[in-house]
């Protein structure tokens, strides 16, 4: 039996397990708080802090810099993280898990779809 | 005969720090290909067990499995493209995502080139009559549409072997019978597909499966045609009796000499026992247990042994048995 490519399948899988991250942003809006706002008011806490050690005004921007890139990434790993410990209570791990694919694959669209999102 | 599936002395011991629980015990299995075959059996007797085994999410502890002539466990990459399954009361996916979208979806993981698939899923929709349901989210679903939507993504990727786990569950009469239809309909377009089915209805299991196989504490007790299991039963006399509720009775009748297996369960507030008697003569027995619990008779027939007179009698027990009786 002649069966697609592992690479082929590695692929196509990253953009499937993305795919439900892209449509919800659009019919599930709940991250505009989640994802956007919370993480804003996270960055304006840290320069108040920043501010209050009286460091070094020039520095600030690196502080704005880091304040999004650590909302970025801290989005993109709490909603792997919750999506995992979602698909595993619901059955999809089983599916993903029996399917002939790639775990990898899987975690990669789950982070692609995360990382659009943010 | 050409097998689909074949156990060989197949193990699986659950182990926690206190215990260990032996899931099977030395399961021997051989399926035959283009077979629809039913694996029956109470909670937690192993079934679900044995076909996560099967289909690659479990390794046994000791033995052997088969599928399509691969190995479970050094194989199980090539295994994955011949096989799905589909559970009853599944809630898979994601809500948000249209009926159309989730199956396309679960076919991407396979590979599938993205407008056969499409065009694959329109026509298992039209055929299992969801297609007015394919734009709609899948959280919209009711349960009978939802498990239709389940039984077709296991079916767009056009598996050897088709794992079917409870597939009518809390479904109303007409969904159920659906999904039959729909597994029947499956198997014939082509001689070589074969279905594995566990279950909890034996009337399914009569009119669906070629073979049955009885699993109870992690061991084959039968296996057979539906036929064969009943003519385990057929000399002994099958007698209903309704009773109103009352106190505990159950062992008390298994214990009445001629009595070869009993079971109970509860249906619009009257318990409806099922003996299977060695001889007619039994009845005498048990009518003076009867008697002397103070239930009221509410109605006795005798009848013709089914499926589950056979799985009473092997296992001990009824499938839906509860402990009220």
């Amino acid at each position: 039996m002649s069966h697609p490519s592992a690479v082929r399948i590695f692929l196509k899988t990253i953009v499937a397990r993305a795919f439900p991250r892209f449509v919800g942003s659009y019919r599930n809006r709940t991250w505009i708080v989640t994802e956007t706002l919370l993480p804003l008011i996270g960055t304006i806490a840290m320069i108040y802090v920043y501010r209050a050690l009286h460091a070094p005004a020039r520095y600030l921007g690196f502080v704005v810099l880091g304040g999004v890139l650590l909302a970025f990434w801290q989005n993109v790993i709490w909603a792997m993280a919750t999506q995992f410990f979602w698909d595993r209570g619901q059955g999809n791990l089983e599916l993903f898990a029996m399917a002939p694919t790639s775990l990898a694959a899987i975690l990669l669209g789950m982070a692609l779809g995360g990382a659009y999102l943010s | 005969m050409d097998i689909a599936v074949e156990t060989r002395a197949l193990r699986r011991v659950y182990k926690t720090r206190s215990q260990e629980v032996v899931a099977l015990d030395g399961v021997d299995l051989r399926i035959g290909r283009g077979e629809r075959f039913g694996v029956l059996g109470p909670n937690g007797a192993g079934k679900t067990t044995l076909i996560k085994i099967l289909v690659t999410l479990l390794l046994p502890s000791s033995g052997a499995a088969f599928v399509d002539g691969l190995d479970v466990v050094t194989q199980f990459r090539e295994l994955r493209h011949r096989i799905a399954m589909v559970s009853g009361g599944e809630n898979v996916g994601f809500g948000m995502l249209k009926v159309k979208e989730q199956l396309w979806m679960f076919s991407q993981f396979y590979g599938m080139p993205s407008n056969p698939a499409k065009r694959r899923i329109a026509e298992l929709l039209e055929r299992l009559g969801l297609s007015d349901a394919a734009d709609r989210r899948v959280s919209g679903l009711s349960s009978g549409m939802r498990q239709k939507m389940n039984l077709i993504r296991g079916l767009i990727t056009n598996p050897r072997i088709l794992f079917l786990d409870e597939p009518t569950v809390a479904l109303d009469v007409g969904a159920a019978r659906d999904v039959r239809d729909e597994v029947r309909r499956w198997m014939a377009e082509d001689a070589s597909r074969t279905v594995i089915l566990t279950t909890h209805y034996m009337m399914e299991a009569d009119e669906l499966c070629d073979r049955v196989a009885i699993v109870n504490r992690g061991r084959i007790v039968a296996q057979g045609t539906p036929a064969e299991l009943k003519q385990q039963v057929q000399q002994n006399a099958i007698v209903d009796i309704q009773l109103s509720p009352g106190r505990r009775l159950l062992d008390a009748l298994r214990e009445v000499a001629g009595v070869a297996g009993a079971s109970v369960a509860e249906q619009d507030g009257i318990d409806r026992f099922t003996l299977l008697l060695s001889s007619d003569a039994a009845l005498g027995g048990v009518m003076r247990i009867v008697e002397g619990s103070g239930r009221e008779i509410r109605g006795l027939q005798k009848r013709e042994p089914t499926l589950e007179d056979a799985f009473v009698k092997l296992v001990g027990r009824g499938m839906a048995e509860e402990e009220q009786g």
